[in-house]
């Protein structure tokens, strides 16, 4: 998956590619790696400006503190993989909630267009919880980009083949 | 706690991988992938490539890491003297903060 690397800036490939390229290699190709180094490579981009209006507003020196010491507190928590119980019932509701929703909506709705984006979205949203979850340890604008990326071409997906059908 | 943030205060979501990091390195210099293995074996944490590259640069931009000469293609880094007195006051408020909460459990 050393390609995905090349999704990194340039100036930041330079200084660190090399020995991100020999971690990467070393690891096998997953889902997991994959997200872990898009959610990396959006982060990089946007890094220098994120990091400076972090600074300026935490001038004070608060910040990351209450964050860190409530995870590393979780003696039981993981990077990445798992999902505590609370984060688990979240998801689930959003899940339920997502399903009971797209379900009123086709009752209500008699456009075969708008069932049809509903019906490709539906994947989408039942594991929109969980995925906001599994993407911690990247910055808000990266766990943002890193679902709505997909929901965009599951919405992209459900126009074509609406309109397919409707034609 | 804020203020005894370790030199970590904008680090956001990187906070903890960032912390993980230095106490690795508290050990010695490690290039990455002894770094992920390392931090797996103390701390039961996984860190991707992309997590671990992300804090890394941010720990070198404030001068809390600094690289070696590469081996092998592999660069290992070691903590600075600001990064081991980072690393310190954020285990010292940790602690207090572990112990703290001991005691009211304690009570409770």
């Amino acid at each position: 998956m050393t390609w995905m690397l090349k999704l990194y800036p340039r100036a930041w490939r330079e200084r660190y590619g090399a020995e991100i390229e020999e971690v990467v290699s070393s690891q096998r190709p997953s889902l997991q790696l994959a997200v872990d180094l898009l959610g990396g490579a959006i982060d990089a981009h946007i890094k220098p400006q994120a990091l400076a209006r972090r600074l300026e507003a935490e001038s004070s020196g608060t910040g990351g503190g209450s964050d860190m010491v409530s995870r590393l507190l979780a003696c039981e928590r993981r990077d990445s993989g798992d999902l505590s119980m609370r984060e688990a019932m979240i998801s689930g509701s959003i899940a339920i909630g997502a399903a009971l929703a797209i379900a009123a909506a086709m009752f209500l709705t008699d456009d075969e267009l708008v069932k049809t984006i509903l019906l490709t979205m539906s994947p989408g949203f039942f594991v929109l919880g969980s995925q906001w979850y599994l993407l911690r340890g990247h910055s808000l604008p990266a766990r943002l980009a890193l679902i709505a990326a997909p929901m965009v071409v599951l919405f992209l997906i459900g126009l074509a083949a609406g309109l397919w059908v409707t034609r | 706690m804020g203020k005894h943030d370790g030199g970590l205060a904008g680090f956001g979501r990187f906070s903890e991988p960032a912390l993980l990091i230095l106490i690795s390195l508290a050990e010695g210099p490690k290039h990455g992938y002894a770094m992920i293995e390392d931090i797996e074996g103390v701390a039961g944490v996984t860190l991707g490539p992309g997590t671990l590259y992300g804090a890394i640069s941010r720990l070198e931009s404030r001068g809390l890491i600094e690289a070696l000469a590469p081996e092998n293609r592999r660069n290992p880094y070691r903590l600075t003297a600001a990064g081991e007195r980072s690393l310190r006051e954020r285990l010292a408020a940790l602690s207090a903060v572990a112990r703290a909460g001991e005691r009211r459990l304690a009570r409770a």
